[in-house]
């Protein structure tokens, strides 16, 4: 138990798209706490709702979608229980985040100067002066080097990683409590994307913010998480501290996804997934991965509830308590 | 060694300026500096690299899609630098190609059948009962089945357009296939499905890979052999687990160093080594070594002298291109 309140609290989370072929429910029954201070990933592959999570926790998500349960709680207040005037002032100051591809979320024709004092325009009161210099301030803690010769540049002079580099300083520059990164650095090449997940780590233990962090890769989850919640089909499926859930997957999908990455170290057949995630509408029953498990029974024909299997790590899996299947799992794929 | 299918010798490429209706003009790019590699028979080479470093505009000169500007090309032991006409389409149906993006390399108004059906018909070959056959086996080789053959794409997934993208590839029986991303756009549990058929395929079919991608750990496990390119060069190539277990160049290090790896936690990451700021711009590269400003080991020699990619005196499949190898 942490002494602290968790910064963002999200209970039973419900989001659905009306569409005419029926309602799809990318995000159903999602809850998760993030601590301050902590990183806090949400990984999946596409379609199983980790952006749609990040985007209802914003209240950005947009008709035909809308939100239509569960709640969200950040710092004792009631997120889902303001109108839009009230969640304004939580955008961009408290809450800030951060998209994938850095030369879509820019103005091309705005400096970057301007840019990044918008916030500062938009939810304090300082003056010229102050506005420049926190500027300034905010280009050199993010590493642009000769930041104060670079405010009048525009998005196209800076490099990938500068661009990125300069949305960070913009989503920082009011101190958020709460920073939510969406594939921040997909775009990026290796060496760049380096750089980024060490200047995240860099800003989470100075400023003590707590970023949420939406991803596909494994390995940046490994590296910079201290907590990790693993969806698939619009739930999570497996969560807890990143190190433990990563090392002792007791859910078959998180085992199955780990199987099939190729990796530097090892060299170990792939043995993927079997066949693809299913659309999550409303007449999904029982359990969501069972169609492509190799270990699924009679009982998964039902919904599986949430397993605590070791202090805070939680499974969605019938089996995942008495752990046969991962003996199982472990024999065939020839391991002790 | 086995024989060669492909090997390109001293590869260039350069991109004119382009000058503007207000008449500034636009630095050479040397997209393609001097690149030299052969593909094994029945193997597979990795082109691996950041973007920018070259590596599409090589694979585009092997498909003879671009000319190179010097240099040469040689398919199973001819010369097809400069292959024109017939002999240039009869040269296309041996050498296909893989694209990335399985949603827009296909047709979105053509039903798979007719996807499939297309290459037959612009090489002029029989489109009777033999190509339907033919057809079926495709999908077969693949892993689809014959009641997809009258469906459109948008009613796929990305790993089955993948699918279709490869099928249309093997239509004429290919030698090698041009890998360019063929994974990249797609999910890691369906990427495994689709790394495993293209190694299946390739070991039935005996087909030669050149596959190009920036992800060090797909290219380590489909490759036998690995180019590491950076800004236009090649600075590493060597067999795939010499390479990977021991690499001798500096950037080739560095790079592995960056992937992210499942197995380390936070706790640990910081004993990477860090490259510090960007690529130079392949219309500027730095003296010497194009690697030189980004070096933790560079000193001046490597900043006057361009070091040459040589084998080494024990191993002369094991080729790096650097002044002080590791």
């Amino acid at each position: 138990m942490s002494a602290e309140h968790p910064v963002l609290s999200v209970r039973n989370l419900r989001t659905e798209f009306a569409t005419r072929e029926g309602t799809v429910v990318p995000v159903s029954d999602v809850s998760f706490d993030i601590d301050r201070g902590q990183i806090f990933s949400l990984v999946g592959e596409s379609g199983s709702g980790k952006s749609v999570t990040a985007m209802s926790v914003m209240r950005l998500v947009r008709p035909p979608g809308r939100i239509t349960g569960g709640s969200v709680t950040f710092d004792d207040t009631d997120l889902l229980a303001l109108n839009q005037r009230e969640m304004k002032r939580v955008r961009g100051s408290q809450i800030s985040m951060i998209f994938q591809d850095p030369m879509t979320s820019l103005n091309p024709v705005l400096s970057v100067g301007d840019q990044i004092a918008e916030p500062l325009r938009a939810h304090t009161s300082m003056n010229k002066k102050q506005v420049s210099d926190a500027v300034v301030e905010a280009l050199k803690d993010v590493g642009i080097p000769r930041a104060r010769r670079r405010l009048e540049d525009r998005p196209h002079q800076f490099s990938g990683g500068m661009r990125q580099r300069v949305m960070i300083a913009m989503a920082m520059i009011n101190r958020p409590k709460l920073l939510i990164a969406d594939e921040p650095t997909t775009a990026l090449d290796v060496t760049i994307q380096a750089q980024i997940l060490d200047l995240l780590l860099e800003i989470c233990q100075q400023s003590r913010t707590s970023i949420l962090l939406i991803t596909h890769d494994l390995g940046v989850v490994a590296n910079i998480s201290d907590k990790v919640a693993v969806m698939y089909a619009g739930q999570i499926h497996e969560t807890g501290p990143t190190q433990e859930v990563m090392t002792q997957p007791r859910g078959p999908y998180l085992w199955g996804l780990l199987r099939s990455m190729p990796r530097l170290q090892g060299t170990d057949a792939l043995d993927p997934i079997r066949g693809q995630p299913p659309l999550v509408t409303e007449a999904l029953t029982g359990c969501r991965f069972a169609p492509r498990c190799a270990f699924r029974a009679e009982a998964c024909n039902t919904d599986p509830p949430s397993h605590i299997v070791a202090t805070g790590h939680e499974v969605r899996c019938h089996f995942a308590p008495d752990s046969e299947w991962v003996r199982q799992a472990r024999a065939q794929a020839g391991l002790p | 060694m086995t024989r060669a299918i492909l090997a390109a010798h001293d590869l260039r490429k350069k991109f004119a300026p382009r000058t503007s209706f207000l008449g500034h003009g636009q630095e050479t790019i040397r997209a393609v500096d001097g690149v030299s590699f052969t593909v094994g028979e029945g193997q597979t080479l990795g082109l691996v690299g950041e973007s920018g470093c070259g590596k599409s505009t090589t694979a585009r000169m092997v498909m003879r899609l671009l000319d190179p500007t010097s240099g040469s090309i040689e398919f199973q032991g001819a010369d097809i630098t400069s292959t024109r006409g017939k002999a240039l389409r009869s040269l296309r149906s041996d050498i296909q190609m893989v694209f990335q993006d399985p949603y827009e390399s296909l047709n979105p108004r053509r039903q798979v059948k007719e996807i499939l059906a297309e290459p037959f018909r612009i090489h002029r070959r029989p489109t009777d009962h033999r190509m339907r056959s033919r057809i079926l086996d495709l999908l077969d080789l693949v892993g689809l089945l014959p009641q997809h053959l009258g469906r459109y794409p948008f009613e796929f997934s990305g790993g089955q357009r993948q699918r279709i993208g490869i099928a249309r590839a093997l239509a004429l029986d290919p030698k090698l296939l041009v890998l360019d991303e063929p994974v990249s756009a797609l999910d890691v549990s369906v990427q495994a499905q689709i790394l495993n058929l293209l190694i299946g395929l390739q070991k039935d079919l005996g087909l030669s890979y050149l596959l190009i991608a920036h992800d060090l750990a797909v290219v380590k496990h489909i490759s036998h052999r690995v180019a590491v390119m950076y800004l236009g060069r090649i600075v590493e190539n060597s067999e795939s687990h010499q390479l990977f277990d021991q690499p001798r160049h500096p950037y080739t290090k560095a790079l592995m160093s960056s992937v992210p790896d499942p197995t380390v936690f936070k706790s640990s990451v910081s004993q990477r080594i860090r490259l510090e700021g960007d690529p130079p711009s392949p219309a500027d590269p730095p003296d010497g070594c194009h690697f030189h400003t980004r070096c933790w080991l560079a000193t001046e020699q490597c900043a006057a002298v361009s070091p040459a990619l040589v084998g080494d005196t024990k191993d002369e499949t094991r080729k790096v291109a650097c002044h002080f190898p590791l």
